[in-house]
């Protein structure tokens, strides 16, 4: 019973925001959950199994809160599981839940990932001990700063990806962050955080969540049948690598390089910049679109600031990133993988609305955690089989 | 017969750290421990293992993303394929049960660890209950037991007696365990004089607080069969939830367990060993009729969690026991249990089979 | 009169004229670990559980560098009021290749380095605690 195919039939969100205080934990998740079943024509009795995912509990006060959300997320009487790998999480939720299906352990399957930071410190929870004054930004800033001296690339490109993003956000209802008048001048005036991480380059603090509806061959070719395009999952990766050892590069992980090398050889890709049609990153701090787009071998070495500063990973590019505005638009930590993840779907489902890729078929989604560390991909297709093998 | 179809996992080897009231190391040299322990008693290197799947706790820890400090300990160097459930390891290694059934890795190691000697547990697990309702009473995990023995005692499905019973017999088992941290032989009648600490819980009647962790290594048949001469089968492996709310369930049945071992299979065979993660006394009564084992069935051989209670470790641990009773000690058939959640919320079954 | 000084962390660093960061090498690998590793070598590859103490090369070049423009939350205890933003660098040392983060030396900002300077371990205070000087390794720029 190797591999069988699996289908992505519904996907929510909730509308990402500082503070979602009109609703609880529980009404967060359910705000999501309820869209994906909609999305997918299904009831909380039709679900086989819940995962949930999300980072570190410490941002809510609420421990194992899987247990608390049992009763919000429908989850009495059957399976339900929470994992956690740091801000990788959202995409791991995903692949996890996926892999029910895969196995043939269950028909349907929900997964929920979610993130509730107003409710606590999110800098204390970041930080954590001895390395607390970092903060996130702190902890990425060097490599930043590596990457530029390594590639040569101009100091501006940081900007652009900041300003593109947050242009896309304008075009998705559900991102936190709605900034009209952003500007490369306007980013460049901002305060400096972290050098050379300005306040515009970086990520929100977000509370958000959400929900993926996952079934079998069957379950998906009846919504296609009934004209709900599913996106199917082509491939899907992980990997883990230490934090710390002589001959270490965050820049250019090992991890992502494995990562993608595996998602690809899954899905049958062997040239990911023409093959795959637009990709949902998590890029939390603006360099790092470039980054990924070389440790991910979509670009050269060096030459991935490139494809921001001309323009290919705009919207209307011809490799678009972060279509929906990104983790620079919204972040809540626990559930951004999986809107990474789910972004990549609704593209090759035609449902991306005014973000929409026009023609989207083969789109990449990416999740990271911790120190450049954790890394989660998958490739998704509106086709079983889009490279006609 | 188990073992013959190619997607049959098994577990080929495990290790268990000391138990310990409080360890002088950290969770990532525990951890470091027992996965070596655990390929070496399955006869591999760390290079060998396909996929890594730990289970711990960051408030047990006291320390948000504690888990990532951990991965020293699995030898992630070339990257490997991990994961990590904010669940116990019994979990972690449903995780990894599920991975290899996909096909294209065949080894995999699951771990559960924590360090509860950090922390006051009364602190720490109000947390885990529903923030707005539950968790402003300052109820912690030994306060909801206390309901649910409560419940049991006034329904006459099980006496003080046979629960300082249960204390007694389970460190007197302990005493051949080197896994055990509270042994020795108790007189339930001295145990019953002792003053309540959580009506109607007296001390015994509580698990100890420990620090330890475990390892384990499965693979599918093929490999299983090249490397072990006597692999233990999983041959059935479910778990099922609750309602949170204590007060909108039946506290003297545990139907999520009775669900869990009826999807595993549980009927289809006489289970000699049972190890269930029973930390209180008087869930030994409740989840062997939640089973439906008989009286056949020797129960938590190893003094279980009111020998050694590793919370995160704990459901990892009964799995490997249950192991050992058919690798090393000739049993056919076994149980581990593990669970989650105030009174019993979430339970996990997996059954083993010898060749 | 210089107040009491001590080291912000035991162990990690010396306090005389030419401070050197203490680390640990493993003696069945060789690897060297700072901050100290004991216990277990962290080399996949390595079972070793024995390491011995070792000064560290007291010289390096600037991998990276940052700076903390807006005063960290508690617990960080701030040397000055109002505050004023510090420089980190990640340098790798000349002899072992390891990578060090540290403060930059008293006075220097991130306009003052750049990737492939050359730097050196001095020790300056942190801040002071009840008449207690904690003292902090940090890295200087060295004049060409």
């Amino acid at each position: 019973m190797a591999h069988q195919p699996c289908a992505v039939v519904g996907v929510g969100q909730t509308h990402h925001k500082t503070r979602r205080w009109d609703v609880s934990l529980g009404g967060l998740v359910r705000e999501a959950a309820g869209r994906a079943l909609e999305d997918a024509q299904m009831d909380w009795k039709d679900i086989d199994a819940v995962v949930i995912g999300k980072a570190p509990d410490l941002f809510e006060g609420v421990m194992k809160p899987e247990l608390y959300l049992t009763d919000a997320l429908g989850a009495a009487g059957k399976p339900m599981f929470r994992v956690h790998t740091a801000g990788s999480v959202g995409g791991t939720t995903g692949i996890v839940a996926a892999h029910h299906v895969e196995t043939g352990r269950h028909k349907r399957v929900l997964a929920v990932a979610y993130q509730k930071q107003s409710e606590g410190n999110a800098q204390f929870a970041l930080g954590s001990g001895r390395g607390a004054s970092l903060g996130a930004g702190g902890a990425f800033a060097p490599y930043m700063r590596a990457y530029i001296a390594r590639s040569g690339a101009p100091m501006d490109v940081g900007p652009m990806v900041a300003v593109k993003d947050r242009q896309n956000a304008m075009k998705n209802p559900y991102a936190h962050l709605k900034l009209a008048d952003i500007s490369i001048d306007t980013v460049k005036a901002s305060p400096m955080l972290w050098d050379p991480i300005h306040y515009l380059e970086s990520c929100p603090s977000s509370d958000g969540a959400c929900a993926v509806v996952f079934t079998d061959e069957e379950g998906g070719k009846a919504a296609e049948k009934a004209g709900r395009q599913p996106a199917w999952i082509l491939a899907s990766a992980v990997r883990s690598e230490p934090s710390q050892f002589p001959g270490r590069d965050p820049v250019r992980p090992q991890g992502a390089v494995d990562c993608a090398t595996d998602v690809y050889k899954q899905a049958g890709i062997t040239n990911p910049r023409e093959q795959i049609d637009c990709a949902e990153i998590y890029v939390p701090f603006s360099w790092l679109e470039p980054m990924w787009l070389e440790a991910h071998l979509i670009a050269e070495e060096g030459t991935g600031w490139k494809m921001t500063e001309s323009g290919d990973t705009a919207l209307g590019g011809s490799f678009p990133v972060n279509m929906s505005g990104g983790v620079l638009s919204s972040n809540p930590i626990g559930a951004s993988g999986l809107l990474r993840f789910s972004e990549a779907a609704l593209q090759v489902r035609g449902m991306a609305g005014e973000h929409q890729v026009d023609g989207a078929k083969v789109a990449l989604g990416q999740a990271y955690g911790a120190a450049n560390q954790y890394f989660s991909m998958w490739v998704v297709s509106n086709s079983l089989d889009p490279f006609g093998k | 017969m188990p073992g013959q179809n190619p997607d049959d996992i098994a577990i080929i080897g495990w290790s268990i750290s000391p138990m310990e009231r409080h360890t002088g190391k950290t969770e990532a040299q525990l951890l470091l421990e027992v996965v070596t322990g655990a390929v070496e008693d399955a006869g591999i290197t760390r290079r060998e293992v396909d996929f890594t799947c730990a289970g711990s706790c960051d408030y047990v820890a006291g320390q948000a993303f504690s888990f990532v400090q951990n991965i020293d300990a699995v030898g992630a160097w070339p990257p490997k394929r991990d994961s990590h459930v904010e669940m116990d390891g019994a979990w972690a290694l449903y995780e990894a049960w599920i991975r290899l059934q996909l096909g294209d890795i065949d080894v995999a190691c699951a771990m559960g660890s924590g360090r509860s000697s950090t922390a006051d547990p009364a602190l720490i697990y109000p947390m885990e209950m529903d923030p707005f309702y539950l968790a402003p009473l300052g109820a912690d995990a030994m306060s909801f037991a206390a309901l649910q023995a409560r419940a049991l005692l006034d329904s006459g499905k099980v006496t003080e007696r046979q629960m300082a019973e249960i204390a007694a017999r389970t460190r007197r088992d302990a005493k051949e365990s080197p896994y055990a941290q509270v042994k020795g032989d108790f007189d339930a009648d001295a145990l019953l004089r002792e003053d309540y600490v959580r009506s109607p819980l007296r001390k015994h009647d509580l698990p100890p607080i420990t620090d330890g962790a475990c390892a384990m290594v499965i693979a599918r048949a093929d490999k299983a069969k090249e490397l072990c001469p006597n692999p233990v089968w999983i041959t059935g492996f479910d778990h099922y939830a609750e309602l949170h709310y204590p007060g909108m369930r039946d506290l003297r049945e545990s139907r999520s367990t009775t669900l869990a071992a009826k999807a595993a299979g549980i009927g289809e065979g006489a289970v000699e060993v049972a190890e269930i993660q029973a930390a209180f006394t008087h869930e030994e009564p409740l989840l062997v009729e939640a089973l439906g084992l008989g009286a056949d069935t020797v129960v938590n051989p190893s003094g279980g969690p009111l020998a050694a209670n590793p919370i995160m470790a704990t459901g990892l641990i009964r799995i490997a026991e249950a192991a050992r009773q058919i690798r090393d000690n000739g049993k056919h058939r076994t149980l581990g249990h593990s669970t989650s959640g105030p009174c019993l919320q979430q339970n996990l079954v997996c059954i083993l089979e010898g060749n | 009169m210089p107040a009491t000084q001590v080291p912000a962390i035991a162990g990690w660093f010396t306090t005389d004229d030419q401070p050197h960061l203490l680390g640990t090498r493993c003696t069945t690998c060789g690897t060297v670990f700072f901050p100290r590793a004991e216990g277990f070598c962290r080399n996949p590859s390595c079972r070793g559980r024995e390491f011995e103490e070792t000064a560290l090369a007291r010289t390096g070049t600037v991998w990276s560098y940052t700076d903390a423009q807006y005063q960290p939350p508690p617990p960080y205890v701030a040397a000055t009021d109002p505050y004023v933003p510090f420089a980190l660098a990640a340098v790798e040392l000349s002899d072992e290749h390891l990578v060090v983060l540290g403060q930059l030396a008293d006075g220097t900002t991130v306009d003052d380095v750049k990737v492939g300077d050359t730097v050196e371990l001095v020790v300056e205070p942190l801040y002071e605690i009840d008449g207690v000087e904690h003292l902090i390794y940090r890295w200087k720029k060295v004049s060409a």
